[in-house]
């Protein structure tokens, strides 16, 4: 994998997240059906999503799907790291081992 | 792509089986976030037939991800090249993976609902190398299983973590 290959799967987790992030923050504060559309939060959510789909298609171009598809599994590692830095949530040792594996898996899996 | 239905809280599901969890963590609520989208819509299914939609998710999931590499690969190189009948039905079948794996996750034990999801890498891996001819090398391997117990550890412990201070 090329580092554009890297950096462009990197693009399509992040947007996925914020994605997850955004579609939270809309549900959360939609007391109707119209809330939801007229909320920014939904938006956010709905244009994320259909950047991250289009880089997805682009990123299996080039990249085999046996490696593109489990680094998508970064995506786990991100939640927890999101509500560290965003929610001042704490970290357990057992998710910062978890991250660190699933890190650890991807460099293997995009090396080889 | 987002890897989408991260749902489900076991807060929910007392008294259907183990309650790992006592409180609620912020992590606990993003991974559920799909999952609303579906309260009030009479989408609750029964246990029995939540494993049903289990599996379905994961043949879904993973024809959907199949039929997107093939759109991908059979596109013309521009942007406008992945606008195609292809491209429409993998998103389409990957959406039913979606809905199924939210459905699965309202009634099934969420360990035994990641841990049988593991089969999704094993779906791709055998779609990759009979269908597309990639190499199922020993790091790709090592590295999958790497991820997959990477996942299972914060999945876990997100069900089990004390409520932090805000």
């Amino acid at each position: 994998m090329t580092t554009a290959d890297w950096l462009q799967l990197i693009a399509v987790v992040l947007l996925g997240t914020i994605a997850q992030l955004a579609l939270k923050r809309a549900l959360d504060g939609a007391g109707s059906q119209l809330n939801l559309v007229q909320s920014p939060w939904a938006w956010s959510w709905f244009v994320s999503y259909v950047i991250s789909t289009i880089l997805w298609l682009l990123v299996l171009r080039r990249v085999p799907l046996s490696q593109a598809f489990p680094i998508l599994g970064l995506q786990f590692a991100l939640v927890p790291i999101a509500s560290r830095l965003f929610l001042r949530e704490q970290m357990a040792i057992e998710q910062w081992l978890g991250v660190a594996t699933i890190v650890a898996g991807v460099i293997l899996v995009g090396r080889g | 792509m987002a890897i989408d239905g991260l749902g489900g809280n076991l807060n929910e599901h007392a008294g259907q089986g183990l309650v790992l969890s006592t409180t609620r963590t912020t992590t606990d609520e993003i991974l559920s976030v799909l999952e609303k989208s579906t309260e009030g819509v009479g989408l609750r299914s029964t246990p029995s037939i939540a494993y049903l939609h289990l599996a379905a998710s994961i043949g879904f999931g993973v024809a959907g991800q199949l039929l997107m590499k093939s759109a991908a690969l059979n596109s013309a190189q521009s942007l406008q090249g992945l606008v195609s009948l292809a491209t429409l039905l993998a998103l389409g079948v990957y959406g039913l993976g979606v809905v199924n794996w939210i459905m699965a996750l309202r009634s099934v034990n969420l360990g035994v609902a990641y841990s049988v999801s593991s089969l999704n890498y094993v779906g791709i891996f055998l779609g990759s190398y009979f269908l597309f001819d990639e190499a199922i090398t020993a790091q790709r391997l090592i590295g999958v299983g790497l991820i997959f117990f990477g996942v299972l550890l914060i999945v876990f412990r997100a069900r089990t973590a004390p409520e932090s201070p805000r």
